[in-house]
């Protein structure tokens, strides 16, 4: 088994909470082997290197700080205006990159990342974490299974009055620190990806913004609701997203076809609901979740995933670079709308 | 009337603030976050001023300190040790500040989360197992041993369960009925988060010999008798779902080895001196949190929250003379319009999902 050297890029919240445990199983399991915890705070880099085998803290700033050569896999973790900057740097220099969602800002960046995990030969993993969960999957396969036929409308509701604390003030100071980035890479594309419209390609999609409402006005935003209509090729759908970190929302995916309504909670589950008239009942993925079987699960899933690109042991992974397109370009119409 | 707020970004009291503005108070939201303060009160007509633990020592004095915060997201270890440290922080500023009344804001559920016998206005003995639990009772132990020779009035609030525009209970309901999850029609036990602010104003304004006359403890549930049934109903006739009743189940009794491990440590780390809680979560590493991942505290293994099953009533025990400003149809209208707003009911376009939020 190849043991990949792993440099970890960023080191706040969600590295400590969701992929740390992740990395320490690797570590034991001799997947990976965490070789630096790069973060602009020293405090920080050290809090995670020191639960770690031999991974040293590395305070750095921006990438040309730094010399990647040797690393395999770099997570990239940092606020999302960094991540092209960085997923490039490890990309030339040889390594897989896993990054966090938003990967990008722009379908620019997008294209240029894109080609660039081309020409390098190496894979670009998008940390869609909730790709992963049985109850999008079991969705997903219920649409692509036509059961509640032609899709006509999504909605989308995530919201959380914000509680937890912050360690810089990028949120309300960064443009890319707004509610949108934050909550709404995650409910649109667990909706793209349960209508299996993910893939299309940007240039076959029209996007049309029917009306947008935010607060405040311009990105970052805390509230955001918004109206779009998807015309493509033999589709239309209406897709009304709503977001907020200022109050709680219902946390869901509602898909409406032709026959039927889907219903995804946005936490992880082991099924959707599916209501079709008057009757409802519950569908499970039929595929095996081999780790898929909670949410740290998923986040095990998720670094495995990457591993095997990795060693290119897996064939297409659902989190690829690829499937990212049009949500990019979703996200990009929405941040400069209105 | 200038009161200091600690936890000011909470939801209860954001309430609080809207109801203080409303009266023209000055109010000081003693946050351990700005940017939090910022987001959360950006929008609002009425915020109060932001300031932290040193600006807080500096202001001249005031005639109420009510917290609101405690801490979360913290492992057993931790917890307690943060606890310690916000009821030393408002002790201190009640000696500065010399308020004539500090609220501890509490919950109901320092007595359990079901409860043997009818809850009543006493101290309670602290219980381990779960951290939301263990964090509420030994704050009100800490505020009550603080407060032994204070000259203000020590006040602890204990809350039933809060409803309203964004509370726990409501969206946790509405969620179950959206996805067929069985409810209970227990007590609903139930506070509405205008009653809970107006309440708290009365407090901050009533003569200080008439609280000392009343006690420390005072509960607030007006609607303890309603059952969860009530707001069921009207949340299902939003959502468009009928629910699905799930009758009271037998509660899973016996001690096991982990209850007892987990017990244990609770009080070991409630006893512990701080600087030995911190190296203690140190040496216990990344370990700590697969153990919770793993779902450490899932003691009750009912498919509902015991807290919609409940048979015990939590009554109210508040001041002589006042009276419930907003009804139950005032409370699950606003409740109801919340829900629909949230997006637990299907909209039809975004020109229907008017007004603006909280």
């Amino acid at each position: 088994m190849r043991r990949a050297a792993l440099d970890i890029v960023g080191c706040g919240a969600v590295v400590r909470q969701f992929h740390l445990p992740a990395l320490q199983w690797l570590e034991e399991h001799g997947f990976a082997e965490v070789r630096y915890c790069l973060d602009r705070n020293p405090q920080a880099a050290s809090a995670i290197a020191v639960r770690l085998r031999r991974a040293r803290p590395l305070p750095v700033s921006s990438p040309s700080d730094v010399d990647v050569t040797g690393a395999a896999i770099a997570l990239v973790a940092t606020p999302p205006e960094a991540h092209y900057a960085w997923a490039r740097h490890y990309l030339g220099a040889g390594a897989g990159v896993l990054v966090e969602k938003p990967a990008v800002l722009t379908t620019q960046e997008y294209s240029l990342l894109a080609r660039a995990s081309q020409a390098t030969g190496q894979p670009v993993l998008v940390g869609h974490v909730r790709r992963l969960f049985p109850s999008a999957r079991a969705a997903r396969d219920a649409v692509r299974q036509g059961v509640i036929g032609a899709v006509q409308r999504i909605e989308a509701y995530e919201g959380f009055r914000w509680s937890w604390a912050t360690q810089t003030d990028y949120p309300v100071r960064s443009r890319a620190g707004g509610v949108l980035y934050a909550f709404g890479p995650h409910a649109l594309d667990t909706s793209l990806f349960i209508c299996g419209i993910d893939d299309q390609a940007v240039d076959d999609v029209e996007v049309d913004v029917v009306g947008i409402d935010r607060w405040p006005g311009s990105e970052p935003s805390h509230h955001l609701r918004a109206q779009l209509a998807l015309r493509a090729d033999g589709l239309e759908v209406s897709v009304v997203l709503h977001v907020s970190r200022t109050e709680p929302l219902a946390n869901l995916v509602r898909v409406q076809g032709e026959r039927g309504e889907l219903l995804v909670s946005a936490d992880y589950g082991r099924t959707a609901l599916l209501k079709t008239g008057r009757d409802s009942r519950r569908l499970s993925d039929g595929a095996d979740a081999e780790y898929a079987t909670s949410l740290p699960g998923c986040f095990l899933a998720e670094h495995m995933e990457m591993w095997r690109a990795w060693t290119r042991t897996n064939g297409g992974s659902l989190l690829a670079l690829d499937h990212f397109g049009l949500l990019t370009h979703l996200l990009e119409v929405l941040a400069s709308a209105g | 009337m200038r009161i200091l707020l600690v936890g000011s970004t909470s939801h209860v009291a954001s309430f609080f603030v809207e109801e203080g503005g409303r009266r023209g108070w000055e109010l000081f939201g003693l946050s351990r976050d700005r940017v939090r303060q910022e987001v959360l009160y950006g929008r609002a007509s009425i915020a109060p001023m932001a300031v932290d633990i040193g600006e807080a020592m500096a202001l001249e004095a005031v005639d109420a300190i009510v917290n609101f915060a405690y801490p979360r997201n913290l492992s057993t270890f931790k917890i307690h040790a943060a606890t310690r440290r916000l009821l030393g922080d408002i002790a201190a500023l009640a000696r500065r500040l010399s308020p004539k009344v500090v609220v501890q804001v509490s919950t109901k559920t320092v007595f359990g989360y079901s409860f043997s016998r009818n809850p009543r206005p006493v101290p309670v003995w602290w219980a381990a197992g779960d951290r939301y639990v263990e964090t509420k009772a030994l704050a009100e132990w800490l505020f009550l041993l603080a407060s032994r020779r204070a000259r203000y009035v020590p006040v602890i609030l204990r809350l039933g369960n809060v409803i309203g525009p964004g509370a726990y209970w409501v969206s946790e309901i509405a969620r179950r009925i959206l996805f067929e999850e069985p409810v209970g029609r227990g007590q609903s036990n139930a506070t509405y988060v205008r009653n809970v602010a107006d309440y708290l104003a009365t407090l901050v304004t009533t003569d200080e010999h008439a609280l000392r006359r009343f006690g420390v403890f005072h509960h607030l549930a007006e609607f303890s008798s309603v059952s969860w049934a009530r707001f069921v109903e009207a949340i299902a006739a939003v959502t468009g779902r009928l629910p699905v009743y799930q009758e009271t189940p037998a509660r899973s009794q016996g001690l096991t080895v982990r209850k007892l491990a987990t017990t244990m440590a609770a009080y070991l780390s409630a006893i512990l001196p701080t600087s030995w809680q911190d190296r203690a979560e140190e040496l216990r590493g990344g370990r700590h949190r697969y153990f919770t991942a793993r779902g450490r505290f899932e003691s009750s293994g009912w498919a509902s929250p015991p807290g919609l099953h409940e048979a015990l009533e939590f009554r109210s025990h508040t001041l002589p003379g006042w009276s419930t400003r907003f009804d139950l149809a005032a409370a699950l209208d606003e409740t109801v319009a919340w829900v629909r707003h949230a997006g637990y009911a299907a909209s039809s376009d975004l020109a229907e999902v008017s007004g603006a939020p909280r």
